[in-house]
């Protein structure tokens, strides 16, 4: 039996920056939503098994009672709640994909947003990722209606695509704090002065030091766009990039946040060949951000090391294997 | 935003004194030397660090029944000699440890016995301020159970269709009184709520205080322009409703999972400011010291105070009144 995991975190879209700016809220009842879309699409697209990870408030319980109430026109019957015990924290999507990847899923949907995929990531680079997005700044995952995730899903899973036509590895950072590999991340590593990992998102930009991608543009906002001000690096691209920014007078507006355009003075723009570290001793005390969260502290002295590599998940490409399966006539009644 | 060592040093000991305060009740409740329910926020103490030193001159509080971390705002002394039942403390001793309120001097706004409908109350001091043209921002403060009752609601709807300087908190701590949040509401965050009413919603992990000062400041920025928040700290408490309930209601498994979860936010805080080198082991000694002085030397100036009497509690004039200067 085909098998698709769904990791949906619960967490995504809540946090500070909806104070901040007029960042997207995502609630609990759309998040619902979307996961019924999914589950009733990939129903109609082929038979199959859908494990869920569990979380405190329990979409699959939620799921599961809509599927036995009285009337329900729906087929959910594919829904099974991955049974693993809980700790409520990115712990959970990381060990519930490896799960995944142990019992062998065949496509893995992941809703949230950056931090929520790199969790992910951190749990299997195997098995292929349909990432959507549910959170603030969104850059790896796409925003994909529910409906469509399904369908790919579900022809990923039931063998209408080969993987190897619609999923591909992504880039990655990988970090080393003093010669140990600590840490990934997708998109976006900034090396930030503010030495406390506090609500873990930044919002004063003053305080970004250096940003390192794996792909940047101008046309989506976070910490890739500023590194998008210079120059443009698409995720098919075997190479990322660097820049610096200063307290100097600004010399360009950048898209930093949800509503936020702001001058920053960006220097020392550079590509990275796939490969090449980047190491530096620092001078201060500050925190590492990882696709967007402060979540690493630094002391001065503190020698860091950043590499993008091809060590990423597997990115599926949605529209690319319903495109695939279409063509080859799978969607033909 | 980077915190001075000041600012970090003065979080701490409100954390400190928000828990030696509930120790030394437990311990003079154990000496019989107390009566009366006490309610403790045992690992809910970043809330305080986090949240109090944004409350500037010209802002109001609304403490709930678990915030003795607030007394930072108070004389110490006269705060126990209130809560002793002394007539030289607060509110004449008429208040007890839950009731305490002074809203001229401290801006120290009364908990109501009735959980939830404080709520209310405090929208309208909200609205006050908005109609004498006043600066300041109210903050309220209340439970998950609390954040279940209807007056939450009305009071968002109210504070935004008027876009009053309020800020709502909710602690969700995991239990209201003794029904697990999961068996009391349908959300895996309370915050999400306040988007119905077009009034901002995040929540915030509790145990460490910068995330609740970074979230407070930009909550009480927003406020100030009118522009009401509701901020969810996410918590977890280790301690009974009241002082001497077993927590029967609370399993062995959800505790560990509980605990790990929200680790001691004092120990997790006192670990951070040592590596970052903001502070000596022996320097947050002499700092948990400094306080628990302060509260014993608090506890026994109140003892030597006189009692309330049964008549001293009659009358009309134990009414608060405007008109007599806020006085009792």
């Amino acid at each position: 039996m085909p098998l698709i995991g769904i990791a949906c975190n619960p967490q995504s879209g809540k946090d500070i920056r909806r104070l901040l700016t007029a960042a997207t809220t995502i609630d609990d009842m759309e998040k619902l939503n979307i996961l019924e879309r999914i589950l009733l699409s990939a129903a109609a697209v082929g038979e199959q098994s859908v494990c869920l990870m569990p979380d405190r408030l329990g979409y699959g319980r939620l799921l599961l009672q809509k599927r036995n109430s009285r009337g329900y026109p729906g087929d959910l019957s594919q829904l099974e709640i991955y049974d693993m015990d809980r700790t409520e924290t990115q712990a959970d999507t990381i060990f519930f994909a490896s799960e995944m990847e142990r019992i062998g899923a065949d496509v893995l949907i992941v809703m949230g947003g950056d931090g929520t995929s790199r969790a992910a990531a951190k749990g299997t680079r195997r098995v292929p990722m349909i990432s959507m997005s549910t959170g603030t700044n969104n850059v790896y995952p796409e925003l994909m209606e529910g409906t469509v995730a399904g369908m790919a899903a579900a022809a990923l899973a039931g063998g209408m695509v080969p993987a190897a036509e619609c999923a591909s590895p992504a880039k990655c950072i990988e970090i080393w704090k003093n010669g140990t590999l600590v840490d990934l991340a997708l998109i976006d590593l900034v090396f930030c002065r503010n030495p406390f990992v506090g609500s873990r998102a930044i919002w004063n930009y003053e305080e970004i030091d250096q940003v390192v991608v794996t792909q940047c543009s101008m046309a989506s906002i976070g910490f890739s766009s500023l590194v998008g001000t210079a120059l443009r690096v698409t995720r098919e691209e075997d190479c990322g990039a660097s820049a610096e920014f200063t307290d100097g007078a600004p010399n360009t507006l950048a898209p930093v946040g949800a509503g936020t355009i702001q001058g920053v003075h960006i220097q020392n723009v550079r590509r990275l060949p796939l490969g090449e570290r980047v190491t530096r001793t620092m001078t201060y005390q500050g925190t590492l951000a990882l696709d967007g969260e402060r979540e690493i502290f630094f002391q001065p002295g503190d020698v860091i090391t950043c590499a993008v590599t091809r060590g990423g998940p597997m990115r599926v490409d949605a529209a690319r294997a319903i495109e695939y399966a279409r063509t080859h006539g799978c969607f033909q009644l | 935003m980077a915190y001075s060592k000041e600012q970090l040093v003065e979080m701490y000991k409100i954390m400190q004194k928000a828990r030696l305060f509930d120790k030394k009740i437990a311990t003079e409740s154990k000496k019989g030397k107390l009566v009366g329910m006490f309610h403790f926020g045992t690992n809910q103490e970043a809330l305080e660090g986090g949240l109090m030193p944004c409350i500037g001159p010209d802002d109001y509080i609304k403490p709930y029944h678990r915030n003795h971390g607030c007394l930072s705002l108070c004389d110490m002394k006269l705060y126990v000699a209130g809560m002793l039942e002394r007539t030289t403390g607060y509110n004449m001793g008429i208040g007890g440890d839950y009731h305490q309120q002074d809203i001229r001097d401290l801006h120290l706004l009364p908990i109501d016995g009735l959980i939830g409908a404080d709520w209310l109350y405090d929208t309208g001091v909200a609205m006050a301020l908005k109609l004498q043209n006043k600066p300041g921002v109210v903050v309220t403060i209340n439970g998950d159970g609390g954040a279940q009752m209807g007056g939450l609601y009305e009071s968002m709807n109210f504070a935004s269709l008027f876009d009053l300087p309020i800020v709502y908190v909710i602690v969700n701590n995991g239990v209201a009184m003794t029904t697990p949040t999961e068996k009391e509401c349908k959300c895996s965050e309370i915050s999400g709520r306040a988007a119905g009413f077009n009034v901002k919603g995040v929540s915030v992990w509790g145990q460490d205080p910068i995330a609740i000062r970074e979230a407070m400041e930009a909550a009480m920025e927003g406020a100030r322009r009118g522009e009401p928040a509701l901020l969810e700290i996410m918590t977890y408490r280790k301690c009974g409703h009241y002082f001497g309930d077993p927590r029967e209601y609370e399993t062995p498994e959800r505790d560990a999972r509980m605990t790990e979860k929200y680790p001691d936010p004092i120990v997790r805080f006192e670990k951070v400011l040592q590596e970052m080198g903001v502070c000596t082991e022996e320097e947050l000694k002499g700092y948990a010291k400094e306080v628990k002085n302060e509260i014993a030397e608090a506890f026994e100036w109140a003892y030597q105070q006189p009692r309330l009497t049964g008549n001293m509690t009659k009358g009309a004039d134990k009414i608060f009144s405007n008109t007599e200067g806020g006085k009792l």
